[in-house]
């Protein structure tokens, strides 16, 4: 089990997260370089860990012209995995939503309400394809996103999607936000053969390529972060044995939960407590009163938004003094963090997994991309210190790389050479911590991203935010979690 | 108010022992009535709490009483809002946890943006929100009769859209954090066992003493005193000559003020965002309720019962745990209200057909 | 005054009744096929239209259910959401683990809700007012939060629905629109839903005109009276919100048929509120005031939704004025949050222009075209067969002053 389970490899950044690290903006743009031209990313191959080499989003990509594509009316593509349009409904049309001058695509994520948040990820990742435009686009053609708001409702999506796909206009889908959003929809999606790309949340299902092979998600799930939490654990702190864990009374929380509970089998980890939590819980003070009683080593908070907030400050309130580690929903210094600092409490000591570099971190100053994102964003008016436009951009570089690679299959760029392409796609995201990829391979590789860095959250002046300080070794398992039905036959 | 009061004493300590015997007013005429059910409730409490105790200890026992009471007060807080519209309109006031929540950013902007103290920023948003809440009272409730209460049920409900998609655009969804107003923040010490935050114990301080104020308030001045005539029978105080717009008026600001209060006191123990009351609203409507709307001290004991019931059946019964907290205490009321339907401490007079 | 008086049961009257329900029925038929209705962004598909008019349909039955007990007996109930939920859950619960039909799990969803129903209705008995709306309000808080206790029945927060392909309804072979393609299962949900609609606004209406109805409305404007005229009390009202939370489990078993899929938040406590507003704005105590209620409580938020997400669809006049409103909104984070104070302010708008709602306002504005002057003997004679629209709509009593009398 333990061995099998050996894919702690996963660590990511997700639908809420939006990895801030609310520093000085380094937006101080060298005026000598040029924005890099996107439409020559493909060729580039330089190695990845030499920022100055990366120019420009790039892939590792050859031209697969001829080896993977529409070939005697089968899609055929990379890791064994193909497509038979006559699976597809009677009126399935492979060029819907693909003119010569533009390639339309849908989302449904929240735009209002109380995660309206998220909904910026809709903004920046317009923003990303706007300046994809301004070079050219896809040869020749614009990439245009259709946003509705579904308010995190999974019926609001459901209703969304079923208009989007009725609408006949779009070619796929992309950033589709949250867990029981996307599988409300993904068997209609399915049975459509609409591309169902880069969902916008961490569940270890988008892996399933057996049954839904025209889904995809983008961040590793949340299973197998709390796998990462586990093995780094063992590695790091090997004294510390007793867990107790706050969880978010869904999906989400209780994936967190399995996943570390099916690592730690046979381990001297045990997790002493859990207490759960619904969404309308007015605090969580009742929770820690029994999480405290337990005495535990370490404490795993397993929720998101506003809760990751009064968890950390509940335990830096009382007297009991865990390690804490967190979600990596809720790295976001100024959605999260900020609050504290305004109550007069820091959330010092805090452990969460990052995957991405920090737009708004100084060491990342530098960093060509970085330095785009802020150039690019600001001259659109947005704030590019809003580190959910660059959850954005990574979310539409990759749907941009798929639709480059798309367009060198065989057949051209068409919606079933897009589904191949989201299952090969084989890239180096600027924005992905120096040492992890991001690659897929048809039914070997199903998950993007297996891998990630623990970092502790570090405080100087109690009066204002702190920054994230590596602890350990970065763990790329990249490859190692195969499919979801791994994931399925642990957990 | 079931006590009866005259108005010889005078002076502040009069005042006060006065208001506080109007706060256990209710008590006395509860038990002078139900003897018997509070018996049985009494010996309720001592078996689980000798039960509680013998499974999990003396120290997490007291430590959920603690917490129990530190919810309990917030809930009583926005209750003493609840109460005072209702007794103003006898309408629900979907909006008044919007309001509050408004009122509270209120606060946020005048100790964040402005920089003042906290608690003058307080007190000025509790300013501000009142004088708000009597124009919203004089342009939208007025014009309807006040009889005609699904049009003012709708008016509060389009207040309560309306101020709350308003609060998303002006200050984004984005928690802030408001930090407590009073001192030795974010400190706890130690009392019988448990953990207390200093803040806690001058919350719990500040809701007595608005409890008592707002008591002193109905009761001794002339506004006040339209005030519960108006919400006792309107139409004699219609024919009595008091200024029925204007005293209802008076009823919203006050709530207003009241709410904006309790938000600003909520505030800090999570993170305000636009939503931030509408978990609180349920358990303030209970309490409300179950104190029997026209109890302003009964709503205060009423809003720690249900944070006691809340916490203790969430932290003792392992089949309710922290997921059915809420519907236990929400099951609770309603065999209440069933058994006694004007809650423990409304006099009967607020039945109304 | 008006400019055509009509005497009641005269030819003149009756081409008049008659004329009115074949335009209804003309109406009702027309739509699905006609749907490209009103402004929008992307080009709507017909199927899409329809499935929001089977919405319509759906929410209609939930509102009139919810207007026995506010309108009609005048107790504020904001629990409906739970009722709709608890019918949802069971048809889709049926449906997707024990391989019922839809339509078998009508009669279920109905006797459930109805038991749920009495069971909430007893403490309405002894509690009155605010109290009772505390007792409905929980119960509508509590749903969601059940639902999530229950995963494995209910399938928690990830919704229910059937298993991949199945659950689906079908055309029969004989529609004639049977091979509409896409359009064809909408429109076949539409012509089913319009069906048990149609029984049971007609249900409803026979209910209301009967003893218990007249009893019920007697309650609401005088419990003492009532009482006195020898009204079974306790009965009546416990049967009214039996039978109202019935309406609303039926709702929501439609709803499923309609969209098979169910998940806690679709009802939790907002639902309850946008029920009671779609009851006020289409007439509180009137039976036809659900259709535009509900009308406004599926489209009205849509097309907000629509237009602060893109303004390519709007009526071109509103979009000058609203485009500098809409640019600077879109910097903001939460700025498209803007829909809903939109909605509150319309909400806002209509019930001061009309505080008796909408059904209400119609008849002010039949009342200046159409007088139709009453025949005690006529009438007698028509309710021993089937009363007339005008007839019902006069007797079905809106709390209102009803201009027609």
């Amino acid at each position: 089990m333990v061995a099998l389970s050996f894919v702690a490899a996963a660590c990511g950044d997700d639908d809420e997260t939006t990895d801030a690290t609310d520093a000085p903006a380094a937006t101080d743009a060298p005026d000598a370089t040029d924005a890099p031209d996107a439409t020559d990313a493909p060729d580039a191959t330089d190695a990845p860990d030499t920022p100055d080499a990366t120019d420009a989003p790039e892939t590792t990509m050859g031209d697969m012209g001829g080896e993977y594509g529409l070939i005697d009316g089968m899609y055929m593509g990379a890791g064994d995995f193909s497509l038979d349009p006559a699976d597809c409904p009677e009126d399935w049309d492979p060029m819907q939503g693909i003119t010569d001058d533009e390639i339309k695509l849908f989302t449904s994520l929240p735009t209002s309400g109380p995660l309206a948040g998220f909904g910026l990820i809709a903004d920046g990742a317009k923003s990303y394809f706007q300046y994809i435009n301004d070079n050219g686009g896809i040869d020749g053609r614009n990439i245009v996103v259709d946003v509705k708001d579904d308010g995190y409702a999974p019926d609001q999506t459901k209703t969304n999607v079923d208009e989007a796909i009725g609408a006949g206009e779009y070619a796929s889908l992309f950033v589709t936000l949250g867990t029981p959003n996307n599988l409300a929809v993904w068997d209609t999606t399915n049975d459509e053969c609409m591309p169902h790309l880069l969902n916008g949340t961490g569940a270890a299902q988008w892996g399933d390529v057996e049954n839904h092979p025209w889904t995809t998600g983008m961040q590793i799930d949340y299973f197998t972060e709390a796998q990462l939490w586990a093995a780094w654990l063992l590695k790091e702190h090997p004294d510390l044995t007793k867990v107790a864990m706050i969880t978010f009374n869904n999906d989400f929380g209780k994936s967190y939960s399995n996943g570390f509970k099916a690592y730690i089998e046979g381990t001297d980890l045990e997790v002493v407590a859990e207490e759960l939590h619904e969404p309308t819980a007015p605090n969580l003070t009742n929770q820690f009163t029994s999480l405290a009683a337990s005495e535990a080593d370490v404490l795993l908070i397993q929720t998101s938004g506003a809760f990751c907030t009064q968890a950390m400050g509940e335990v830096e309130k009382g007297s009991w003094e865990p390690l804490v580690i967190m979600s990596a929903t809720c790295g976001s210094l100024s959605q999260f963090f900020q609050p504290l600092v305004d109550q007069g409490l820091t959330g010092a000591g805090t452990h969460i997994i990052q995957t991405f570099k920090d737009v708004n971190d100084p060491a990342y100053a530098d960093d060509e991309f970085v330095q785009l994102y802020h150039e690019t964003v600001d001259a659109q008016g947005l704030d590019s210190t809003q580190s959910t436009y660059a959850t954005g951009w990574i979310f539409a570089f990759y749907m941009t790389e798929i639709l480059k690679l798309a367009s060198t299959y065989e057949g051209g760029l068409d919606r079933g050479n897009i589904m191949l392409a989201a299952r090969a796609i084989d890239t180096l995201m600027p924005l992905l911590l120096d040492g992890l990829s991001a690659t897929m391979d048809g039914m070997n590789d199903a998950y993007l991203t297996e891998g990630g860095q623990m970092a502790q959250y570090q405080v100087e002046d109690p009066g204002a935010l702190g920054t994230f300080v590596k602890v350990g070794d970065l763990i790329d398992n990249e490859g190692q979690l195969g499919t979801y039905a791994t994931v399925a036959e642990i957990g | 108010m079931s006590s009866t009061v005259t108005d010889t004493s005078t002076g502040a300590t009069g005042a006060v022992s006065r208001a506080l015997g109007e706060f256990y007013g209710s008590l006395r005429s509860l038990s002078a009535k139900n003897r018997r059910n509070l018996g049985i409730m009494a010996a309720v409490v001592v078996l689980f709490s000798i039960w509680a105790i013998a499974t999990e200890g003396w120290n997490l026992f007291m430590q959920r009483v603690v917490d129990g009471v530190d919810n309990g007060f917030i809930y009583a807080a926005m209750a003493l809002a609840l109460v005072l519209i209702y007794k103003a309109t006898t309408v629900v006031n979907f909006a008044q946890g919007e309001m509050a929540m408004f009122g509270t950013y209120i606060t946020f902007v005048f100790s964040s943006d402005w920089g003042l103290p906290m608690w003058l920023s307080i007190l000025m948003a509790m300013l501000v929100s009142a004088l708000a809440a009597a124009g919203i009272e004089r342009t939208l409730i007025r014009q309807f009769d006040p009889s005609n209460h699904l049009a003012i049920t709708i008016v509060t409900l389009s207040l309560f859209l309306i101020l709350g998609a308003l609060a998303g655009v002006i200050w984004a969804y984005d928690g802030k954090g408001l930090p407590s107003p009073f001192p030795k923040r974010n400190e706890t010490f130690g009392f019988l066992g448990a953990d207390v935050e200093y803040s806690s114990v001058f919350t719990w301080i500040t809701v007595i003493v608005t409890v008592v104020l707002v008591t002193l308030l109905l009761n001794r001045t002339k506004i006040g005193l339209a005030f519960r005539a108006v919400s006792t029978n309107l139409e004699s105080s219609r024919l009595a000559g008091v200024h029925i717009g204007r005293t209802l008026q008076f009823g919203w600001a006050l709530a207003a003020a009241v709410g904006t209060l309790a938000g600003s006191l909520y505030a800090p123990t999570t993170l305000l965002t636009p939503t931030f009351m509408g978990n609180l609203l349920v358990f303030s409507f209970a309490a409300a309720t179950l104190g029997g709307l026209d109890s302003l001290g009964g709503s205060v004991l009423a809003g720690l019962l249900i944070g006691l019931i809340q916490t203790m059946a969430g932290g003792y019964v392992d089949r309710i745990g922290g997921e059915l907290a809420t519907a236990t205490a929400l099951a609770v009321i309603v065999i209440v209200l069933a058994v006694k339907p004007s809650g423990l401490f409304g006099s009967a007079k607020v039945e109304r057909v | 005054m008006a400019m055509v008086t009509l005497q009641e049961g005269s030819p003149k009257h009756r081409a008049y009744v008659i004329g009115a329900w074949v335009l209804a029925a003309a109406v009702l038929l027309y739509v699905p096929f006609a749907s490209d209705i009103g402004f929008a962004p992307a080009s709507i598909d017909k199927a899409f239209r329809v499935t929001q008019l089977n919405d319509v349909i759906a929410y209609a039955v939930a509102i009139l259910g919810l207007n026995l007990v506010i309108g009609y007996s005048g107790q504020l109930s904001l629990g409906h959401s739970a009722f709709v939920g608890l019918g949802a859950y069971t048809t889709i619960i049926l449906v997707s683990d024990h391989g019922w039909s839809y339509f078998a799990t009508l009669p279920i969803s109905a006797a459930l809700c109805f038991s749920v129903g009495v069971i909430v209705g007893v403490p309405a008995l002894r509690i009155r007012g605010l109290y009772l709306a505390i007792v409905t309000l929980s119960v509508a808080y509590v749903f969601p939060t059940l639902v999530l206790k229950y995963e494995s029945l209910t399938g928690g927060p990830n919704g229910k629905k059937p298993a991949r392909g199945e659950g689906k309804l079908e055309p029969p072979s004989w529609a004639p629109f049977s091979d509409a393609g896409r359009l064809a299962q909408p429109l076949w949900t539409y012509c089913l839903l319009l069906g048990v609609a149609a029984v049971l606004f007609v249900l409803a209406r026979n209910f209301l005109k009967s003893r218990p109805g007249r009893a019920l409305v007697a309650l609401r404007d005088n419990p003492t009276s009532a009482a006195i005229n020898g009204v079974n009390l306790p009965l009546y009202k416990t049967m009214t919100f039996g039978v109202s939370a019935a309406y609303g489990g039926i709702a929501g078993s439609m709803l499923m048929m309609n969209r098979p899929f169910a998940s806690d938040v679709q009802f939790a406590l907002d639902l309850a509120i946008f029920l009671v507003v779609g009851l006020v704005v289409g007439g509180a105590g009137t039976i036809s005031g659900a259709i535009p209620g509900s009308l406004v409580f599926v489209f009205v938020p849509y097309f907000m939704s629509e237009w602060t997400n893109d303004q390519e669809g709007m009526p071109p006049g509103l979009k000058q004025i609203t485009s500098p409103l809409f640019d600077w909104l879109e910097t903001r984070q939460g700025g498209r949050s803007i829909a809903g104070v939109f909605f509150g302010i319309g909400l806002l708008i209509f019930v001061f222009l009309l505080p008796g709602g909408f059904i209400d306002g119609m008849r002010k504005l039949r009342a200046r075209v159409v007088r139709v002057v009453p025949n005690p003997s006529w009438r007698r004679d028509a309710a021993a067969k089937t009363a007339a629209p005008a007839a019902i709509e006069t007797d079905a009593a809106a709390p209102v002053p009803n201009p027609t009398h």
